[in-house]
């Protein structure tokens, strides 16, 4: 109970610091873009580890919900002058529908289709991007897209939009969190687990899956909306296959499956290769090696080789250090199996 | 009408192609249920591999052709054992499997980009373009070649699969991994096997691809892929004669949807097809619908 | 007592392979009956027939007044059919209590609404569900073991949380699929005393069973498969002593030996 309690606290805290750090004078303009591209990116990723993460189904179309996003809440705004919010819902919610569309059909065969098919549909996606001029200006692209603008009061500096992007990121966190951590979420988890089983305890495993799809890009079309009326231009060239493998980098560095994991790596893989600009060309390499390497660190064998056991010492020792700072209470001793 | 047919001969040359670079696929995912990201990307590394050594080094193209199988079918056995095969000895869930192609695809992929670059460049040929004029219709020599030997290999692996030792071997594995083990047949090995063949077929088809089309750039990886796995799917998993007619009709659709719609629309058609297939026919064209045991 | 599973007719062929053929059987509420019968006899396929994992060619399975046929395995989990698999099939990266709260998931279900804005309403419920499966877990016996990794338990143990799991789900009819296997006679009998204490709550059991002993212990009523067909059907003196049974399981001949002679 104290624990939680702690953690609780901890969790308040550290919400309340990011939230005032453009106040404290610490951001320069270009460290808050980096902060804001950040949130939106750990939108991405923690919705796409829904589907991805937990559910085991590995999706390669997370950029097409991104634009579809993107591209909603532009166009609406461009063209029809809609407020950055109603965009945002109509983005979200387009990109959800057509998520319902690819997954029902997909979702029923094994899991490499959905990879390949979602990694087309977002090809596809791109490609109309580029094709349908009138309604997206191509590889032109779209201009003027407002920033949002609440009674008159105009978000138009980084500060302001910063607030405005981590506001709407802890509200998908939070839905996202309860999603996971309720009979949904554990659902799924058996789904990734062993779908046979999960059908026999009375798991509707198509519908399942299909939902969380949908929930996954729900938020991926949020997130784009975002990135739309931060940017105030976006282009096809923004959407690339890059984008999901990106993504889906960071849930695998995140844990495959692990909520909090997955804001980890999203923030240090925004962040990271703003740092290291030198190296951009070498970035998606990285990430290529990063995935296999990450596979096959699941061969290590933990309990035996001698690879496990020191990667096991090094973890409880990190772990019991943790734990010390929360609790100020000694690690229990982890007893041996049973 | 004559159009229609200039198309339909274009589609064929086309559909060569997309045979050899299907067949590989096919093989790969009949033996190992696993959708190999990597194809199209190996794809795309024989051709540049080919580039590298025929105009860059300036050797001969048959000595290039050589030097480039040998290396993709090394590329292809390292990437099984060492990446693939630790997986499958401690029976990881499918989706490590999917990881780890992607993984793998990505980094061949910009290991090319990373030295090459990603500016399109000139691609050598043989005949420089000359063709045939049999009436209104024009066939390029470089089309009829690549038919040609499309068909060859396609009847040889035919051949190769009915009555080797080897190519039985894989189907035996193809269809029970377990079974074939406790008939003495080296599982891994044949795995392997199977990785090469489908690797260099990959290769051989970018090289021709390249030939036809007469650049190289490095997308030329992810288009096919898509393509491939169409062809595969739409033959029916696992059926590499299937793959075959797949590839032919998404060369075909390909061809008149360049053809009578748009250029830019062409890559379009094979995820339409895509799309039609996992709606209406999962199981492929020429495949049967398999119950799941229980 | 009120028949609980109707079964008539039943066939099943994969290929041109008849897997099932005319099977018929009745569970009355409250019985404990059992389905014999050599390797190959089709047994898991008729459970698998009445669990919805494949769909019958032919025939009728009436559930507590429902014709059933032909609907998804998870329907028939939510009617309170709900199967054990022979080879075990648990959820092999999550802990006891997670696979047992797996087998509560439609027994408790709060909206979407209240999972998604985590409602004071949603984490009693999700207490209580805690609590109705660690003590389900307490009741078996398993206390010590909730949060550990199931695939970290010994065989015996395991076996015993695939028979929790699915009694989480608050099922009607229970149909087991070679519970005995790979227990040694002492664990049989605790199995069948666990069968026992199953029935007494108030569920039906459909078991498949090769270990003799424990069907004549437990069954009220026992049904022989060979080769697909159903051999005979009665009570445990019937069975065990007709002789196209003990053919099937001996070899032709084998009711002389049987009965010395």
């Amino acid at each position: 109970m104290k624990r939680s309690i702690v953690s609780k606290i901890i969790l308040l805290f550290v919400i309340l610091l990011v939230a005032a750090l453009p106040f404290l004078g610490v951001l320069s303009q270009y460290t808050q873009r980096i902060a804001i591209m950040c949130f939106i990116y750990i939108i991405l990723a923690t919705s796409l580890n829904l589907i991805s993460g937990v559910a085991g189904q590995v999706s390669m179309g997370h950029a097409g919900f991104f634009a579809i996003g993107a591209y909603t809440s532009a166009i609406l705004s461009v063209d029809f002058q809609m407020p950055a919010l109603v965009g945002l819902l109509c983005g979200g919610l387009l990109s959800g529908l057509f998520a319902l569309a690819v997954g029902w059909p997909c979702l029923k065969l094994s899991g490499g289709y959905l990879a390949i098919f979602t990694l087309g549909f977002a090809e596809v996606i791109r490609l109309i991007c580029i094709n349908w001029r009138s309604l997206t200006r191509g590889n032109y692209g779209l201009r003027g897209i407002s920033r949002p603008s609440f009674g008159g009061y105009v978000l138009d500096t980084n500060l302001k939009y910063y607030l405005y992007a981590f506001v709407i990121m802890l509200i998908c966190l939070f839905f996202l969190h309860n999603l996971g951590k309720s009979w949904f979420g554990r659902n799924l988890a058996a789904i990734k687990d062993d779908e046979i089983p999960a059908e026999a305890m009375g798991i509707n495993v198509h519908l399942s899956k299909t939902i969380a799809f949908a929930i996954s890009a729900f938020f991926a079309g949020v997130a784009g909306s975002v990135y739309a009326h931060f940017m105030t231009y976006i282009d096809p060239s923004a959407f690339v296959s890059d984008v999901s493998t990106t993504v889906l980098g960071m849930v695998v560095l995140g844990g495959f499956g692990s909520f909090y994991g997955c804001i980890a790596s999203a923030s240090v893989l925004t962040a990271l290769p703003e740092m290291l600009r030198g190296f951009s060309e070498y970035r998606m390499l990285l990430y290529g090696f990063v995935l296999v390497i990450a596979m096959l660190l699941r061969t290590v064998d933990v309990k035996n080789s001698a690879l496990g056991i020191r990667l096991q010492g090094v973890y409880r020792t990190v772990s019991g250090s943790v734990r010390n700072f929360f609790t100020g209470k000694a690690s229990p001793k982890k007893g041996k199996g049973v | 009408m004559t159009y229609f047919l200039q198309l339909t001969i274009n589609a064929i040359a086309l559909g060569s192609i997309y045979a050899l670079t299907a067949v590989g696929y096919s093989m790969v995912y009949g033996i190992l249920e696993l959708v190999n990201f990597a194809h199209g990307s190996v794809f795309m590394l024989g051709a540049f591999s080919y580039y590298i050594f025929a105009v860059l080094v300036g050797l001969p193209w048959y000595l290039s052709f050589l030097i480039t199988f040998i290396l993709i079918g090394i590329v292809g056995f390292a990437y099984d054992r060492l990446t693939l095969l630790p997986l499958r000895r401690t029976n990881q869930p499918k989706f490590t499997g999917l990881i780890c192609t992607l993984g793998v695809s990505i980094v061949l992929q910009n290991l090319v980009f990373v030295f090459m670059g990603s500016n399109t460049r000139q691609f050598p040929t043989f005949f420089e373009g000359r063709y045939l004029s049999l009436g209104p219709f024009n066939i390029s020599f470089i089309q009829i070649l690549i038919v040609c030997l499309s068909v060859a290999i396609m009847v040889a692996l035919s051949l190769f699969v009915k009555k080797a030792k080897l190519g039985v071997a894989m189907r035996a594995v193809a269809q029970n991994s377990m079974a074939s083990e406790w008939m003495g047949i080296n599982v891994n090995s044949v795995v392997s096997l199977t990785f090469i063949i489908g690797s260099v077929l990959a290769a051989l088809s970018g090289i021709l691809s390249c030939m036809s089309f007469r650049s190289l750039d490095i997308t030329i990886g992810s288009t096919i892929a898509i393509k491939a796995f169409t062809a595969t799917v739409l033959g029916g998993i696992g059926n590499l004669g299937g793959a075959v007619l797949g590839a032919f009709i998404v060369a075909m659709a390909e061809s008149y949807t360049a053809g009578f719609i748009s250029s830019d629309m062409r890559d379009l058609s094979a995820f339409v097809i895509l799309m039609l297939v996992l709606l209406f026919r999962p199981n492929g064209l020429l495949g049967k619908a398999v119950q799941k045991k229980v | 007592m009120k028949e609980l599973l109707t079964v008539k007719n039943l066939s099943k062929s994969f290929g041109g392979i008849r897997a099932v053929s005319d099977i018929g059987l009745k569970v009355e509420e409250g019985q404990i009956v059992s389905i014999i019968g050599p390797n190959g006899a089709g047994k898991t396929t008729v459970f698998n027939l009445l669990s919805g994992f494949y769909s019958a060619d032919e025939g009728e399975i009436i559930f507590d007044g429902k014709p059933v046929a032909g609907r998804r395995a998870y329907d028939f989990a939510h009617n309170g059919m709900v199967r054990t698999f022979q080879n075990l099939r648990l959820f092999k990266s999550m802990s006891v209590l997670e696979n047992v709260l797996i087998g509560r998931q439609h027994v408790t279900r709060y909206t979407p609404l209240q999972m998604m804005f985590n409602t004071p309403k949603k984490r009693r419920m999700e207490q209580k569900d805690r609590a109705a499966a660690a003590e389900l877990v307490a009741e078996m016996g398993m206390k010590d073991m909730l949060n550990v990794r199931c695939d970290g338990l010994p065989y015996g143990q395991q076996k015993k949380l695939e028979l929790v799991r699915a009694l989480a789900t608050q099922p009607k009819l229970l149909m087991l699929d070679e519970p005995a296997a790979g227990l040694n006679p002492q664990e049989s009998q605790e199995l069948a005393d666990f069968i026992f204490s199953i029935r007494d709550r108030g569920i039906t059991i459909l078991v498949i069973e090769h270990d003799m002993s424990l069907i004549n212990k437990i069954s009220d009523y026992i049904y022989v498969m060979n080769h697909g067909e159903l051999l005979c059907e009665g009570t445990s003196d019937v069975v065990m002593n007709d002789e196209q049974v003990i053919e099937a399981y001996i070899g032709k001949g084998g009711a002389k030996r049987v009965s010395g002679n």
